[in-house]
């Protein structure tokens, strides 16, 4: 299994501890595992690693902000919608989103999860590789390993 | 999981349903020992995967392009009786009725060569392509409704097409009893779909002016209306985000349904309800509306097309003789009817990177090409070689008429971008007198000739099994990617 590690670095902190990675495992589609502290944490990186797929972050000035909201009956399914749902504010409002922010995470009386998320970006269009068409449930998996949320995610390209 | 295959004959292995538990019924590999050796173990496992579902009919069929994809692998057939089976959103995939249509000219390679960067460029221009790219036209709601209703026939009665193309497409271009809006479709997948029709998106989506170099059936080639030296163009494009979402929606609400019928699921991503369900046939139909979506986003840019030639060479597009030879479906699932154990039963086929090849004399095919078969367009990777084949009664016989797509992928996209560098990979091909138009030139490298498998392989494996035969093949010459 070949990995590619993405660390990002900040000066006077150095290296942070691994956001992202993409494995090359399944041929016609792209694989990526996101890490996190907590679940804010681990949806934030899920959401860059399936944009980095598409542009490069960093070239991205964070001009415009949406809010997105997502809902699942488990965090599992809490991700794949708030994914879902940020792949489809891409398409619809045009913007190229390179940064993102859990607000909150509640669960209703029903059970329920409901999150609420900000997603950054520019209307800038960035020069773009392939196109992330959909989220799919191939390996989809979200889980708290030692203190540490770990979600593994491919995506339709 | 390859150890266990048997190999059949030149062009056939056999996984038998003894290969794992719980397998209902056997998987067959169409393809030759290089395709089972290129292949990968897990899309093998894959096809396991789908044989374990309920109501599945023997075999589960990969084609020689198959390869590891989500759920179902790219390439493969899954059919599930009418009764007993399940229909699955998973197994369909997320660019629903990704297709090719082929479009015909009267045009030889020398006449169009000295215009031809023109001819790009203006095309380029008309067709928007892209990530994230903008249709030119403006639906409102009623019209977004029609489109989905009547496919490519709203792209005909809005005076961008002739009756002839409806004729020329698979399902005549317009599934019936599709879903035009709330609740069977998503606010968001109408939403999505309303700025979008009418562009060719991006990843593997492409569009081609092609030059016939070697013709292999005079009759069929004759009965298309292809000729060596004639220039064709070629479109590959889908349901773009229409279709994405609707496939996702449908995702999460069968999941649940899974659970509800107590369906055993090997791989999540293969989510499905049972086809007589609510859930299944509420799937059924918002998937026709993607499909009927598609048809008409493709005749749509088939306009653009043949604005663009009608500028460049100053004549009306019926003179350059611009008729639409056929349009296939690549992903999609269809109520069939197909002989299993001598007698006819209704199937849902799910056709997932996997092309319809209906032999002569079905009424499901155009009354020019009874004689002679279903026209099967297969595109090849960029730079590379395309083909058309004609089914079989062999392919009614053997894989529910279904045959291969195209190349199919050798090398993931990362793997491929540090590979190969996308100026470079222009460069090689504009050398050899290519002209290539691309927003970006990463995607020229994901899309490098040799991330994808030898078309030439994949073709003399169908045409080997006798699943497809072969009828003409096409080189590029100029091709304009998303």
């Amino acid at each position: 299994m070949k990995r590619y590690h993405c660390r990002s670095y900040q000066a006077g902190i150095g290296f942070r501890a691994l956001q992202f990675e993409y494995f090359d495992d399944v041929t016609s589609d792209q694989m990526f595992r996101a890490y996190g502290k907590d679940l804010p944490e681990v949806f934030k990186h899920a959401a860059m690693a399936m944009f980095g797929i598409m542009f490069d972050l960093e070239e991205v000035k964070l001009e415009e902000e949406v809010v997105v909201e997502a809902m699942g009956a488990s965090e599992e399914l809490l991700l794949f919608d708030w994914l879902s749902n940020l792949l489809f504010e891409f398409e619809v409002r045009y913007i190229f989103f390179a940064d993102f922010n859990i607000t909150a995470i509640e669960r209703d009386e029903e059970g329920n999860l409901h999150l609420t998320g900000l997603a950054r970006g520019s209307l800038k269009p960035q020069e773009r590789t392939t196109h992330v068409k959909a989220v799919t449930f191939h390996r989809f998996r979200l889980e708290k390993i030692d203190n540490r949320y770990e979600a593994t995610v491919v995506v339709d390209v | 999981m390859k150890e266990k295959l048997k190999q059949l004959d030149e062009f056939h292995f056999w996984l038998d349903k003894t290969a794992r538990p719980k397998m209902r019924v056997g998987a067959m590999i169409v393809g030759s020992r290089r395709v089972v050796q290129q292949a990968e173990d897990s899309a093998v496992e894959q096809l396991t995967n789908v044989a374990c579902l309920p109501g599945v009919i023997e075999p589960v069929l990969a084609m020689p392009d198959f390869h590891w994809g989500y759920g179902l692998p790219m390439g493969a057939v899954g059919a599930f009786d009418a009764e007993e089976g399940v229909i699955s959103a998973g197994m369909t995939g997320f660019d629903i009725n990704c297709g090719v249509r082929l479009i015909r000219t009267n045009l030889t390679q020398s006449e169009v060569k000295p215009k031809l960067h023109q001819l790009m460029e203006e095309l380029f221009r008309r067709v928007p392509a892209g990530v994230g790219s903008k249709g030119k036209i403006r639906l409102s709601n009623s019209d977004l409704e029609s489109v989905l209703k009547l496919g490519a026939r709203w792209a005909v009665d809005n005076d961008r097409g002739v009756e002839a193309d409806l004729e020329h497409c698979e399902e005549k271009g317009n599934m019936e009893g599709a879903a035009t809006g709330l609740p069977g479709l998503s606010q968001k997948a109408l939403e999505r779909g309303r700025p979008q029709l009418g562009t060719l998106g991006a990843g593997n989506h492409y569009l081609e002016v092609q030059v016939v170099d070697e013709v292999f059936s005079e009759e069929a080639a004759s009965r298309f209306g292809l000729e060596k030296g004639k220039v064709v163009v070629m479109l590959h494009c889908g349901s773009r985000g229409f279709g994405h979402q609707v496939a996702s929606d449908y995702l999460k609400s069968m999941e649940v349904a899974a659970q509800k019928y107590k369906i055993w699921l090997p791989d999540r991503q293969l989510v499905c309800a049972p086809t007589t369900s609510p859930e299944g046939q509420a799937y059924f139909s918002a998937m026709k509306a993607a499909v009927n979506y598609a048809f008409c986003n493709r005749q749509v840019m088939t306009h653009w097309i043949r604005k663009g030639f009608e500028t460049v060479f100053g004549k009306d597009w019926e003179k350059i003789g611009l008729h639409l030879v056929y349009d296939v479906c690549h992903n999609i699932c269809k109520l069939e009817t197909h002989e299993v154990n001598s007698s006819k039963r209704k199937l849902y086929i799910h056709r997932k990177g996997a092309t319809r090849a209906f032999g002569p004399n079905n009424p499901l095919i155009p009354s020019d090409y009874q004689s002679v078969g279903q026209p099967v367009l297969i595109g090849g990777s960029m730079g590379t070689a395309s083909y058309v084949l004609v089914g079989t009664d062999k392919a009614m016989k053997e894989s529910f008429g279904s045959t291969c797509h195209g190349a199919g992928r050798a090398l993931g996209r990362r793997a491929a971008t540090r590979k190969y560098h996308g100026r470079e990979i222009q460069r090689s091909l504009e050398q050899s007198g290519k002209v290539i138009k691309s927003h970006s030139t990463k995607l020229l490298a994901e899309e490098a000739p040799k991330a994808y498998k030898d078309v030439h392989m994949v073709i003399e494996a169908v045409h080997g099994a006798g699943i497809s035969l072969k009828v003409t093949r096409q080189i590029p010459m100029g091709t304009v990617k998303g």
